[in-house]
């Protein structure tokens, strides 16, 4: 099993590299490993970074929706940055466009929150 | 020719796995190596792989909920075609209709999307499930592989 790149904190932003490919099975990891970083530090912007990503199903925007409905709720922000084309078809089909910001890169996003 | 040789005929496979949810990925891969050889194009490759994904997934999370049961997936080649079935023998779904309805979950509290059939539809060009409940469930999904397939005949 892959193992899953460190998420780390840049400019008061959370920023979780997702995985090579993001299904069911490898959202579970992610989902909890979030959620315990969301409570402890109290971060309200999450930045999800798919450049390492070549495939992602439904799963993954259920990992978008579910980073957006926790922090959402004390006016938190979810970002996407690096997504490829066809994850990006997929996000905009799903209507996740509406409640997350994308950038093209992790850097971009970075310099855009600060 | 040699039998090893023809292509565009019938050909098909199927496999038995456990519900882990690591199989996911065990159905992608294997649907990838057998569609391999109709030489889709690289957005249908990828359109097959979500949709497999999904139906697997399904089977996963709401056939087997927090069991272990078998799932068989088949794969069929006829012609341009491509047929996968994946079958369960689990809880079934009680609503057909509701259960493909884009966004709708029956477990919104684990962060569903909800999208899993609409991925299936959009993704492939027939979607068609049977189910009936505490029997299981199978979901029928047909895709026609495109041009390129069309330079392999004219070899």
């Amino acid at each position: 099993m892959e193992k899953q790149s460190e998420t780390y904190v840049a400019g008061g932003v959370l920023v979780i590299p997702m995985p090579r490919e993001l299904d069911h099975h490898s959202s579970a990891e992610i989902r909890d490993n979030l959620d315990m970083m969301l409570a402890a530090r109290g971060i309200r912007k999450v930045l999800l970074d798919f450049s390492k990503t070549e495939f992602m199903d439904s799963a993954g925007i259920g990992v978008v929706l579910g980073k957006y409905r926790r922090v959402k709720a004390f006016g938190g922000q979810v970002s996407v940055c690096g997504a490829n084309d066809r994850i990006m078809r997929i996000m905009k089909m799903s209507g996740i466009g509406q409640i997350v910001t994308f950038y093209p890169t992790p850097g971009q996003a970075l310099e855009a929150k600060r | 020719m040699d039998k090893d040789m023809r292509v565009g005929t019938e050909e098909r496979v199927s496999v038995e796995f456990e519900s882990y949810s690591h199989n996911e990925q065990f159905a992608r891969v294997v649907t990838a190596v057998f569609v391999a050889r109709l030489n889709p194009t690289l957005e249908e490759l990828e359109d097959i792989k979500t949709a497999v994904s999904e139906a697997v997934t399904n089977c996963v999370i709401h056939a087997y909920e927090d069991t272990v049961g078998i799932i068989r997936m088949e794969l069929e080649t006829r012609e341009k075609e491509l047929t996968v079935r994946v079958r369960d023998w689990g809880l079934g779904i009680a609503n057909i209709d509701r259960a493909r309805e884009p966004l709708y979950t029956s477990k919104p509290s684990k962060d569903r999307s909800g999208m899993g059939f609409t991925f299936m539809e959009t993704f492939m060009d027939r979607l068609e499930v049977t189910s009936e409940e505490g029997e299981g469930t199978m979901v029928e999904m047909k895709k026609l592989i495109g041009e390129a397939n069309l330079e392999y005949k004219a070899v």
